[in-house]
């Protein structure tokens, strides 16, 4: 019953905590009274009997706090009052108080949004089964050095015979077909793989089945399966869309299931890792066909095709690589076309994350040196606030509050502003992430599917709430040491010194701060150096005022009749009405085709020059690429020797080919290029021209070796128009839209876009890796010279009376600044000479991703080192300069 | 007057505010009062520490306040003992002379 009562008392304390307070002002009053009137009773006057019952009273502070306690204000009401109190606090300095906020949400929300990509790229299982047993299957070959060949389907047939380390082995070749099935015939990216692959790889389809062998054989039923991301796009997730048909570049097919989105993943990087493979156009996979090519067609010399296997239980990717090998020496003795081929197993993950792993292991660096250094600097504040504090605590402690009360307090102050700082921090992390995936280059798998991870943001607001937490109850600690006597008797207003062992723990901060800072600084300058190499690097066309056109000619009605090739009329036809149409066009400037836009290598093929045939059989592949006339002046790419393909080079005129440096300086170093003569397909193409190197594999890559011969003369159903304008590049799509039209509404068109955007998106993933380590560098060196300043211009805020009483013995302003500013220098130094060795440490980070520097560029080190001291310099300049312009007279008065 | 009295003993002041606020309900100044009048001013109560032992005692329940009026018209809390507080009156009264005859046995030793 009592208990009950008191349980109630206490809720209606918590509850009524201002009729509570009131209450007991109410008879703390009366009491004063009572006791003044007793006084005067005993003789005493007005004021003195007033005086003696105040004095009986006791410290009124200590009185009310104890009488609170007692009375069951309880811990809920206090926190609520310290809250209260905190914000207030917080509201006083504002300065101190966003500057805390800010750091911590930095820090948390920029290691969320980093973190999230990194889960959803590299850490979430992916759609197949039992991952880590898929491995890719590439043919090596000894003479050109290549390592990451596709396979030949006879190869494949043979190795999945023999082979008992496998428990399966697919393969795939990509492609885009044009889907018709409603209105508009559409360009889809399609994956051709045998009907045993989506097995191999161990998807399982969302909706329907997968292949059945016999739907990829010529004249045998067609079948296609839809990716999941493409079905609920053109078809509303439709379900009835099994057993629809459609028709894939001119032929029927049937829909016979959905596979789900991720079932693709790793494909892309795949086809881009493969040596002599195109790209695949689009990283999702919008169709999957089935595919079983005949031996007949696809003989042993070519090598079409990406094997990916499963390795059977027990067996490893050295295993298999041991067993690969020797069933590919036994190929390699019983065919000649198998000469000098072996084979190289590589585990599918490492194809995958490959790519991307090397720059967000940079980036999880990066963020964590920010966390670090955000950590760093909010212990820093606190530290500084908490000296400020200490008379503070002091006086509160010799009022009679207690420790724990004082404690809980600064906790609750601090919960206040790590709080406050974690919400911002979720707001950055949520923006960023926004904002990190609009950034990122297309090619980073899974990136689209990176959502705020919880854990992550648990994880760092906890970090940096355990940090302001210690370094909020650092004060209290402190004043325990405190001689209360003492701080007491200071004047109001002077702050107490954080003491030598506080500077010495402020300054270890601070060089901890630019030593964590500028590692990052310089690896943002590195790669800031090696983007602008890349940059810099002519890809020896000119992108500007070009608009890129993809199309692909219907099967149906644009048929490759080999006995007629290359005289094949329809293709040849529309190409050149395309072309002269275009060239029409108001604006246009100049324009051509080309079967591969410059930017995409399109595929090699095996040669020879005349009169070397033997010693040809030893050399790569060179690539083969396909142009209209006009192709040198449109792109800007120059004429080095002979003459350029000409109009006049069509079907049934002798053919002719130019080759470009690279090719010129790898096979014909030593003869006249112009006249040679060249031969793959059957046909022997004369050489007459040499033309410069285009980066087509990438500005970052060296040019390979190839051959151009005229599209006329080789007639390809797929090509880019390529069109130099007069005005800016898009504002001529309406018109060459229209012209396909006109010419066969049947023409799907893609890849329409200026071509240095197509440029840009080549270097997309390296401009995103040093858009990030700069904004981070800039984040944590901005951090660290906070650091800095905040530090030096608390601690000339404590030296004013030694300034004073130096400046009045004779130093001059000089001196002064040079004293304060000079602390700053040598912590600043001593800060990046530590961050220059742990970059050197750490370049090895870097080394996959720079392009023409070096991972320890001393140029950037130097400058970045320099950039540093210089920042510091002047973030210790300006507190230094306050401390000399102080009056020596008022400086030693106001202590 | 005031080097003469004794500061009340730690632990015995709430033993003295219930046997004082079982005479009859008052405020915590004639508490105070009443303890240093019938001590004959022997003992001095600390007023510092009468308020929160009267919060005390009245949280734990041994004690109610009420809101009535003073001799001179003034509204003021009066406190008054419960049943538990009776109780724990008899405890303390119980403890306290044990413990006070005990020291005047050692006191009282030749």
């Amino acid at each position: 019953m009592d208990r009950w009562r008191g349980l109630l008392r206490r809720l209606r304390a918590v509850f009524a905590r201002g009729s509570a307070a009131r209450e007991l002002d109410e008879e703390l009053r009366l009491h004063v009274q009572l006791e003044t009137e007793a006084g005067v009773r005993r003789g005493l006057s007005e004021g003195a009997a007033r005086r003696a019952a105040l004095v009986a009273f006791g410290g009124e502070d200590r009185f009310r706090e104890e009488a609170r306690d007692a009375s069951g204000l309880t811990l809920l009401e206090q926190l609520g009052q310290d809250a209260r109190v905190a914000l207030r606090m917080l509201r006083r300095n504002p300065q101190f108080a966003s500057a805390v906020v800010l750091t911590l949400a930095l820090g948390i929300g920029a290691n969320t949004a980093i973190f999230s990509v990194v889960d959803a790229v590299l850490l979430q299982p992916t759609p197949h089964a039992e991952p880590e047993r898929l491995v890719m299957v590439w043919q090596t070959d000894r003479d050109s050095e290549t390592r990451h060949e596709p396979a030949s389907w006879p190869d494949l047939v043979d190795l999945r015979e023999r082979s008992r380390t496998l428990a399966g082995l697919g393969a795939m070749s990509a492609g885009a077909v044009t889907l018709i099935g409603g209105s508009e015939p559409e360009r889809v990216s399609a994956l051709a793989v045998t009907p045993d692959l989506p097995g191999v790889l161990g998807v399982t389809p969302l909706l329907g089945r997968t292949f059945v062998t016999g739907e990829g054989a010529a004249g045998g039923p067609k079948a296609a399966l839809l990716g999941e991301s493409y079905w609920r796009r053109r078809f509303g997730a439709d379900p009835a869309v099994l057993g629809r048909r459609v028709v894939l570049d001119g032929e029927p097919a049937t829909i016979v299931g959905v596979l789900p989105d991720g079932a693709d993943l790793g494909l892309a990087q795949v086809h881009a890792r493969a040596d002599y493979s195109a790209p695949m156009a689009s990283s999702d996979v919008e169709v999957w066909l089935a595919l079983e090519p005949s031996a007949e067609a696809f003989p042993r010399e070519t090598h079409p095709f990406l094997v990916i296997g499963r390795l059977a239980p027990g067996a490893t990717v050295a295993s298999a690589q041991a067993e690969l090998a020797e069933i590919m020496a036994e190929l390699e003795t019983a065919y000649p076309e198998n000469q000098a081929r072996g084979a190289n197993v590589e585990r599918y993950g490492d194809v995958t994350f490959g790519g991307v792993r090397p720059a967000l292991r940079l980036l999880i660096l990066a963020v964590a040196l920010v966390l670090l250094v955000a950590c760093v600097n909010v212990a820093n504040l606190l530290l500084a606030r908490g000296a400020v504090r200490a008379r503070e605590v002091a006086v509160r402690r010799a009022l009679g509050a207690s420790t724990a009360r004082i404690t809980r307090q600064y906790l609750v102050e601090s919960a206040v502003l790590t709080a406050t700082g974690a919400a911002v921090g979720v707001a950055l992390a949520w923006g960023g992430l926004r904002l990190l995936v609009a950034l990122a280059p297309a090619d980073i798998p899974r990136l689209t599917a990176a959502a705020i991870d919880l854990r992550v943001l648990g994880f760092t607001a906890a970090v940096a709430i355990l940090v302001s937490f210690a370094f909020a109850l650092l004060p209290v600690l402190h004043a325990r040491r405190l001689d209360l006597q003492s701080v007491l008797k200071l004047q109001a207003g002077r702050r107490v010194s954080t003491g030598r062992g506080g500077r010495r723990v402020q300054r270890a901060l601070v060089i901890a701060e630019v030593a964590l800072a500028v590692p990052l600084v310089i690896g943002a300058g590195v790669l800031l150096r090696s983007f602008q190499a890349l940059s810099a690097v002519d890809p020896g066309f000119r992108t500007e005022q070009v608009l890129k056109v993809q199309y692909q000619l219907p099967a149906s009605r644009y048929p490759m009749d080999f006995s007629q090739w290359p005289n094949l009329s329809a293709i040849n036809a529309f190409h050149a009405d395309l072309l002269s149409r275009v060239r029409a066009l108001p604006g246009v400037t100049a324009a051509t085709l080309a079967a591969r836009h410059p930017l995409d290598p399109g595929f090699t093929n095996s040669f020879q020059i005349a009169g070397r045939e033997a010693e040809s059989a030893h050399w790569p592949e060179i690539r083969c690429r396909f142009i209209a006339p006009g192709y040198l002046e449109t792109m800007g790419v120059r004429l080095l020797a002979g003459r350029a393909l000409a109009e006049t080079d069509v079907a049934g005129t002798t053919p002719v080919a130019v080759v470009n440096r690279a090719a010129a300086e790898r096979y014909l170093a030593g003869f006249e290029p112009v006249g040679q003569v060249i031969r793959f397909w059957g046909v022997p193409w004369q050489i007459v021209g040499v033309i410069g190197d285009e980066h087509f594999n990438g500005v970052d890559a060296a040019t390979e070796p190839a051959v151009y011969t005229p599209l006329a003369q080789a007639p390809q159903r797929a090509a880019a128009l390529l069109v130099r304008t007069a005005t800016a590049p898009t504002q001529l799509t309406p018109a060459i839209r229209r012209v396909v039209r006109e010419l066969d509404p049947e023409v799907a068109l893609f890849g329409v876009e200026p071509l240095d955007r197509t440029l840009a998106a080549s270097i997309a993933r390296p401009r995103f890796t040093t858009t990030l380590l700069a904004l981070f560098g800039a984040l944590a060196i901005a951090l660290a010279l906070v650091g800095v300043y905040g530090v030096l211009s608390y601690g000339a805020t404590q030296r004013t009376a030694e300034m004073g009483i130096r400046m009045a013995l004779g130093a001059s302003r000089a001196d002064v600044v040079r004293l304060v500013a000079g602390e700053g220098a040598r912590l600043a130094a001593a800060g990046a000479a530590l961050g220059v060795l742990a970059a050197l440490a750490g370049s090895r980070f870097l080394a996959s991703l720079v392009f023409g520097v070096s991972a320890r560029d001393a140029t950037s080190f130097t400058l970045v080192t320099v950039a540093v001291l210089l920042m510091a310099a002047i973030a210790s300049w300006l507190p230094a300069r306050r401390a000399a312009r102080a009056d020596p007279a008022l400086a030693l008065r106001s202590d | 007057m005031a080097q003469t009295n004794a500061e009340v003993l730690q632990g015995t002041l709430d033993l003295l505010i219930l046997k004082a606020v079982s005479l009859e309900p008052m405020h915590g100044w004639a508490v105070a009062q009443r303890i240093r009048e019938i001590s004959r001013e022997a003992l001095q109560v600390n007023q510092g520490s009468l308020y929160p032992a009267l919060h005390r005692l009245e949280y734990r329940g041994w004690i109610v306040a009420h809101w009535g009026v003073s001799e001179n018209n003034r509204r003021a809390k009066f406190y008054r003992l419960t049943a538990t507080g009776r109780k724990q009156l008899a405890r303390e009264l119980v403890q306290w002379r044990r413990f006070a005859t005990g020291v005047e046995l050692v006191l009282a030793a030749e």
